[in-house]
């Protein structure tokens, strides 16, 4: 027995006819998953992971074909979460109901929606993410949330930082915010600013 | 093979990309048009800028070639520096090749004006339109290249 290769399989499957298609416009009515209570935010865990070693890695479900949302979405999520950018990466997500595009009801990428179906519910990430690393730090200094302020992936408290890569582990057991403030527009630090594509390093080396 | 000798099992009329893609894994030389058309596949033989799709991997025998993975072991030839620097890339498709000619051209012309890098590189066809930016990037890489030596 042979393994099969790309190639043969490639070649068996345009032979046997059957394929997959997914039709990219989707009738609003049916939606494939039920529309969250408007109220209800993403859950944090599934979009953005802070590690130990203070990367933060973004979870898109949407295709980078050159029109940098790999970096653009991943700005929304760095902006709100007042993390460190040069420790940004980013990752596919996985195929779950959760990512779904909020305006199609599927995963999907197209008509220049990326952005902006994706504006608020990533930015809410991060600030939802930012929300439970700021608790986490709060139980380790026993102090007031409300004490406490974040620049530059460290949270503070006056002149005492810790990173968010030491809070990720007591921040992940946390349960999410019910809800969060989203930052004013004039306090945007990443949003509408210039910056390097995170997928050039990949790109740039086959 | 990117410095090491590789032997292969393969008819001996299948395209150098193929035998690149398929037998050796090296996925990062792309195929576009499969005739010499589009630049995607280009890697060096012998140091030449060559379309390894309408190649047989019978004329490479005995024969030095380099794709994007032979480059630099790390990102970091002169040339995707100035990739990074000029934030060229945008689909990313065509950019392995596009980075082969250039670096291609750099090694055969360290000074060359924006015809010889428009000469060079005209067999490189990018549906994202980074031209400007390309050449941009090569301009920088032939000013850092310089002032490294």
């Amino acid at each position: 027995m042979t393994a099969l290769t790309r190639r043969q399989l490639l070649r068996r499957s345009l032979l046997s006819g059957a394929g997959l298609f997914v039709a990219f416009h989707v009738p609003r009515k049916a939606r494939a998953v039920p529309e969250p209570a408007a109220k209800q935010l993403p859950d944090p865990n599934a979009f953005v992971r802070v590690a130990p070693d203070d990367s933060v890695t973004v979870l898109l479900a949407h295709s980078e074909m050159g029109q940098g949302v790999w970096t653009g979405l991943a700005m929304l999520i760095a902006e709100e979460l007042d993390c460190d950018w040069t420790k940004v990466r980013v990752e596919h997500a996985p195929s779950a109901p959760i990512y779904a595009h909020p305006m199609f009801g599927m995963m999907a990428t197209g008509g220049s929606t990326s952005t902006r179906a994706e504006f608020d519910r990533y930015r809410q990430v991060g600030a939802a993410a930012r929300d439970m690393l700021v608790r986490a730090a709060a139980a380790k200094w026993k102090t007031d949330p409300k004490t406490l302020h974040t620049a530059n992936g460290f949270v503070w408290k006056g002149k005492e930082k810790i990173s968010y890569g030491k809070l990720a582990e007591a921040a992940q057991k946390l349960p999410p915010p019910e809800k969060v403030t989203l930052k004013d527009r004039k306090s945007w630090k990443l949003i509408g600013k210039g910056t390097r594509r995170l997928d050039t390093p990949e790109k740039i080396t086959g | 093979m990117n410095g090491t000798v590789r032997e292969v099992d393969a008819a001996e009329d299948m395209p150098l990309l193929w035998v690149l893609r398929d037998v050796l894994g090296l996925t990062g030389t792309k195929f576009g048009c499969g005739m010499a058309q589009c630049g995607a596949c280009t890697v060096h033989l012998d140091g030449q800028a060559t379309r390894s799709c309408v190649l047989p991997v019978s004329a490479v025998a005995g024969r030095m070639v380099t794709t994007i993975e032979g480059l630099s072991p790390d990102g970091s030839h002169p040339v995707q520096k100035a990739w990074i620097d000029a934030d060229v890339v945008q689909c990313g498709y065509c950019q392995p090749g596009q980075i082969m000619s250039a670096a291609a051209l750099l090694a055969q012309n360290p000074n060359p004006s924006d015809a010889d890098i428009d000469a060079a590189l005209a067999g490189n066809i990018c549906r994202c339109g980074t031209y400007q930016r390309v050449r941009e990037a090569v301009r920088k890489a032939a000013t850092q290249r310089r002032a490294s030596r």
